[in-house]
């Protein structure tokens, strides 16, 4: 053990002994462990301020603290910090009340990644060359976008906890959303089952055609293409190939 | 003192005014924006404008674009067991390509270790192995980043029983061998001291003033530790101290007028608070007449 290692394992441990090679005379070593919880706590409760409002501060940062023990940050850049907070948060005992937590935080996780993700035009779809142009062309989703598929009302519960005074959402029921950035503003644009499937079976596809022609129901192409366009437009879908170009 | 020859292929930028800056806080981006008071400089978070995109770059680019541009790094590890991270120096060398700041500086701690980021600057023994090492990594960055970078002085809680140099002197060889410029934080000055039962005036006289290019003014907690002893925590969410004030007087009374950063990163008050701070700051420096020594490349 390097003394870093020994250093790093006492600021990581909740109730471990300071090393022994530092003078740690009223118990001064503890601020350094508390640095360590209450900058990545705060760090969390700023990616996650839903979560942190649906549960309460004092439960947020009692979940989070426990997150931290468990998995410290793998990126210097904070803003990262938090991407498996969604399957801890499912997985944790004490929330199981709380079975929607998990898909807000992916939704909350997807916006902040969505706000520093790089930028990429959309494919052109103004006119019918250029419609016949992207039609051969693999699809992917931008790099600021997220499929957020969940079976509560998603969307709902995050919307209500934007207001001061939230209010009981109406339509209990499954929601699917797509979280990217539409110039420099995060949105998410609610997907229906339809437009859903498509896109699952879109950013498998060779190319938006073969996508097209999978379609169960082959009179709904017309309003695929449609829902392409617009998420395409909206920023949230681009030309795969142009995802390989520097921007 | 002899300085290193300047690393071959360095840029020679003219570093930052010798005026009052402001550290930016997200709560106060409009008003810096907006011009809303007189800033020599802005110091911005490297790692805040590590994005690969959107709005964030166009907010880098619009500073640089108003003020001369302190870019401030958090989590390079300088102080680290382990070589510097190829990946963290790329995107910081990706930021000074963009927008050329004014100066690049970092910190004599560690806050990365095993793959884990701590995100707090933790501290470093003085002793030979450490020296060899912050030497090592202090020049690999400015080879890396093709620029001078200043070494700040931290803020400690706890001493190493390795330690054997004093820390002035460990931050004066590394500038020494590494031809580095020094950041001067007066609070970390203040707060090291009383939590060491250091005197922070001695420690002050014997900096090597010729090498600072900026001085950090910031806000600290007044506890006591469990013993009852009176602690100072660094928290950057008070007042600059009373005391801070005037030690750095007192520095500039010496050295002249040099490059002076407010820092705020918690509890944020109001624009106009830390704009006032900068003003006091800013009428430390026109008060005095004396020519400020330069000993680093920059």
């Amino acid at each position: 053990m390097t003394p870093q290692s020994v250093f790093s394992a006492a600021v990581r441990a909740s109730d471990g002994e300071p090393p022994a090679f530092v003078t740690d005379a009223g118990g001064r070593f503890g601020i350094y462990r508390r640095n360590h919880f209450s900058s990545l706590v705060a760090a969390l409760g700023q990616t996650f301020p839903v979560i942190k409002r649906l549960v309460g501060d004092d439960f947020f940062d009692a979940t989070a603290s426990y997150f931290v023990t468990q998995h410290g940050p793998r990126s210097r850049i904070i803003a990262e910090y938090g991407a498996d907070f969604a399957d801890f948060v499912g997985a944790f005992e004490p929330a199981q009340g709380l079975p929607y937590l998990a898909d807000v935080a992916r939704l909350e996780y997807a916006r902040v990644r969505a706000f520093h993700a790089a930028d990429h035009g959309p494919p052109d779809t103004n006119g019918e060359t250029a419609i016949a142009a992207v039609l051969g062309c693999r699809i992917a989703l931008h790099p600021s976008a997220t499929l957020i598929v969940s079976a509560h009302p998603v969307l709902g519960i995050w919307q209500t906890n934007q207001l001061a005074a939230p209010v009981a959402v109406e339509q209990w029921e499954d929601e699917a959303c797509l979280v990217h950035r539409d110039g420099d503003a995060v949105v998410q644009t609610p997907v229906d089952h339809a437009t859903r499937h498509f896109l699952e079976t879109l950013i498998e596809a060779e190319s938006l055609e073969t996508a097209l022609l999978t379609l169960a129901e082959p009179a709904m192409a017309g309003a695929a293409l449609l829902q392409f366009i617009r998420l395409a437009r909206a920023g949230a879908l681009v030309a795969a190939a142009d995802l390989t170009r520097i921007s | 003192m002899t300085a290193a020859a300047p690393l071959a292929g360095t840029n020679r930028r003219a570093g930052l005014p010798p005026s009052a800056g402001l550290g930016l806080r997200r709560e106060h981006i409009d008003d810096v924006l907006a011009g809303a008071a007189t800033l020599g400089f802005v110091e911005i978070h490297a790692e805040n404008y590590m994005s690969e995109g959107g709005p964030t770059l166009a907010l880098l680019d619009r500073l640089a674009s108003m003020y001369p541009i302190s870019l401030h790094g958090v989590a390079l590890s300088l102080g680290g067991e382990a070589p510097l991270d190829k990946a963290h120096l790329a995107r910081l060398r990706r930021i000074i390509d963009r927008i050329a700041p004014a100066s690049f500086s970092e910190h004599l701690a560690w806050s990365s270790h095993d793959g884990i980021y701590f995100n707090d600057l933790l501290p470093i023994a003085y002793d030979a192995q450490s020296l060899e090492r912050v030497v090592a990594h202090v020049d690999a960055a400015q080879t890396a980043l093709g620029m001078t970078l200043l070494l700040e002085n931290p803020s400690t809680y706890v001493g190493f029983a390795g330690s054997s140099w004093d820390e002035v002197d460990f931050i004066a060889e590394v500038a020494r061998r590494t031809g580095c410029g020094l950041l001067l934080d007066i609070n970390n000055v203040l707060v090291s001291s009383v939590n060491h039962g250091w005197d922070p005036r001695q420690y002050l006289q014997r900096f090597p003033m010729a090498r600072v290019g900026e001085i950090h003014l910031a806000g600290h907690l007044v506890t006591v530790d469990e013993l009852g002893r009176r602690l100072l925590i660094d928290t950057h969410g008070e007042a600059i101290a009373p005391d801070v004030w005037t030690l750095f007087a007192e520095v500039i009374a010496r050295t002249g007028p040099l490059p002076t950063l407010i820092e705020r990163d918690n509890d944020v008050p109001a624009f106009a608070i830390v704009a006032a701070e900068v003003a006091r700051a800013a009428a430390v420096l026109s008060a005095v007449r004396v020519e400020p020594a330069r000993e680093f490349a920059r």
